[in-house]
């Protein structure tokens, strides 16, 4: 099994200065990708989900962010110990990412068309325009000839996110990292989006991260999934197990919340009380105060993560017991 | 009887590109001759293909950009005709939650400052009281008043469009545009705000066009629906209508795409 992982996060550590203080965001993050396969990153606003992921392509550091602690390997090598000029090669052609916020990932001055093809070429990879103008057609963008010379304001919000996936999937990578690739496009195209994801998942082996708010989406596509709280990891496992089965009481309650939409409740089920202040957190389990099965051990220290049957784990003193 | 707050008539929006200099000109109908009302203390849903002019239309009502041809009576006033003055006024009763929280977010300003702002230039507030009511706003919307010193940059995704709502119903509008509010919160998140906007929507009478791609949300949220297309309404009916017995192909398409 270990010599599958193409991507393994250990103990990562990430802080930002604010003012004086500095502040622990990712706590200790442990998570691995293994070649070929498809893992959703689920979770709480706020969470460190984008912070624990800029982290791999060593984009944490430029401002405030200072990497603490851990390691982060890639193949066979560490990426927090590669100089930059390393890095870079890995980028995009390597790992590619498909940023959160889609438009201001674009480059505002250049026409579109010329982005991707430059982006793609840094990486010594050869396309012909050809090729990007089909696979922009591939996920929806009709109009792929016109777009290809437009300027990224002249384009809606599910438009520059396409071009941002067709960036990604040009290059071929071997891992893909999507952070909320389907938040602005409608049901139909968010469909074609994933069969892409899919498919070259299935031609390429490309493996692929996709951090996603939208349970159907991780229903659909991933063979793993990963719940975010507090910084740390809650539970991870295979994505029926985790959805049919949920052993975090977090867990519990998100897929709740998910179930009350879909039933459509009058008022929608949420939890109670707020997600720790990164300011203020304790050496405790992050969902102590909002756990409906808490216990007194809970606030003694961070739980460890137990691992189960089928590659579970969770992050409870509870599930030992259960 | 049936009370429009906001009628748009004929409303139009086209752009013309042209690829280089010598090549010919491309007219794009980003919204092309669309119609509809919103009744007082309704909300209707805008759904559609990306690129479809859901944004542009909302753009248009508030006069962000300026409208080719149409109008759009708000209270019985045609707001694409009013002066600036009549105009600034409006925009209090009048907000919009943006579907780019960042870009429309300014980085140099504390959260608390952002938030401030319609506060103190609509005055809705006595000065002294403006701390106490960012505060009761950021708690409405799942932050804390520990937040109010952090700079937008020092924020995820999805607080980020917390902040917007926050800055949205501050002035306490009677119209809310709502461009994709939830799409970018978790689901417990996203279920809290979607029960705000409705709270918010029976205590102080608020009005909502909202902008969507989630069905699930707009079928939770929504009295009507609007099916945008290529710059078109090509449907609009009750929301059991549309999600139910679908006439037009593309919302047939979009509804059987639901996963
Ligand atoms: N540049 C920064 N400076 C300071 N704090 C930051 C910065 N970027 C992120 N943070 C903080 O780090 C925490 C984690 O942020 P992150 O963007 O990883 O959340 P997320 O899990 O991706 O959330 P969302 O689902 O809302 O996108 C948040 O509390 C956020 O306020
Ligand atoms: N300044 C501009 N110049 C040229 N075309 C533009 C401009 N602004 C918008 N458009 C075009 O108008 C159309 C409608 O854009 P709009 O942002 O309203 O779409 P949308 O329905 O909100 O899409 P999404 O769901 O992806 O956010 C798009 O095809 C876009 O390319
Ligand atoms: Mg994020
Ligand atoms: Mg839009």
């Amino acid at each position: 099994m270990e010599d599958r992982k193409l991507l393994q996060i250990k103990d990562l550590k990430i802080s930002f200065a604010y003012g004086q203080n500095r502040i622990q965001v990712v706590r200790e993050i442990d998570l691995d990708v293994y070649q070929g396969e498809i893992v959703g990153i689920l979770g709480e606003s706020g969470s460190g989900k984008t912070v624990s992921s800029t982290a791999i392509l060593g984009l944490v550091s430029d401002g405030d962010g200072r990497i603490d602690g851990g390691e982060i390997r890639f193949k066979d090598q560490d990426l927090l110990k590669l100089p930059e000029r390393a890095l870079e090669s890995i980028r995009g052609k390597e790992i590619a990412y498909i940023f959160q916020d889609p438009v201001a990932s674009l480059n505002p001055y250049r026409k579109v068309g010329k982005q991707i093809q430059e982006a793609v070429k840094v990486h010594g990879i050869k396309v012909e325009k050809e090729e990007i103008l089909k696979t922009m057609e591939e996920i929806g963008l009709a109009d792929a000839k016109l777009i290809y010379d437009m300027y990224p304001f002249q384009l809606s919000g599910g438009q520059c996110q396409r071009l941002n996936i067709a960036m990604a999937v040009i290059c071929k990578p071997k891992l893909m990292i999507a952070d909320e690739p389907t938040s602005a496009i409608d049901a139909s195209l968010r469909r074609k989006v994933l069969n892409i994801f899919r498919g070259i998942n299935e031609k390429y082996g490309t493996a692929i991260m996709i951090i996603t708010h939208d349970f159907d989406v991780a229903r659909f596509l991933c063979h793993r999934v990963v719940i975010m709280y507090g910084g740390l990891v809650m539970e991870e496992g295979e994505v029926r197990d985790v959805l049919e089965k949920p052993m975090h009481p977090y867990t519990v309650e998100l897929l709740k919340c998910v179930n009350s939409l879909n039933v459509g409740e009058s008022s929608l089920y949420s939890l109670e009380g707020v997600p720790p202040n990164p300011y203020e957190l304790k050496n405790e389990c992050p969902f102590f105060e909002r756990c409906k099965q808490r216990m007194d051990q809970c606030n003694q220290g961070i739980p460890p993560m137990v691992n189960g049957e089928n590659n579970r784990r969770v992050r409870c003193i509870q599930a030992v017991s259960n | 009887m049936r009370e429009a707050l906001l009628q748009v008539e004929n409303l139009s929006k086209h752009y013309v590109v042209k690829k280089n200099l010598i090549s010919p000109k491309i007219l794009i109908k980003a919204v092309d001759n669309i119609s509809f009302d919103i009744d007082h203390g309704e909300t209707l849903g805008l759904i559609g293909e990306s690129g479809s002019g859901k944004t542009t239309t909302g753009e248009l009502i508030l006069r962000l950009i300026h409208a080719d041809t149409g109008r759009v009576f708000f209270q019985g006033e045609n707001v694409l005709q009013m002066d600036e003055k009549n105009m600034r006024r409006k925009r209090k009763d009048i907000q919009i939650i943006f579907q780019q929280a960042q870009e429309t977010l300014d980085p140099k300003v504390t959260i608390g400052e952002i938030i401030a702002a319609p506060l103190r230039i609509y005055s809705i507030v006595p000065a002294t009281e403006i701390e106490a009511e960012v505060d009761r706003l950021l708690n409405m919307v799942g932050l804390t008043g520990k937040d109010k010193n952090k700079y937008t940059y020092q924020l995820s995704g999805g607080q980020k469009q917390r902040i917007g709502i926050a800055r949205a119903i501050a002035s306490r509008p009677k119209l809310v545009i709502c461009d994709e509010p939830v799409s970018a919160l978790d689901v417990s998140v996203q279920g809290q705000i979607l029960n705000l906007l409705i709270d918010l929507k029976k205590e102080l009478s608020l009005t909502y066009l909202f902008i969507s791609h989630d069905l699930k949300v707009v079928q939770h949220i929504c009295d009507r629906i609007a099916v945008m297309f290529k710059g078109r309404i090509v449907e609009m009916g009750d929301k059991e209508q549309i999600m139910l017995n679908p006439r037009n192909d593309y919302t047939k398409q979009l509804i059987e795409a639901m996963l």
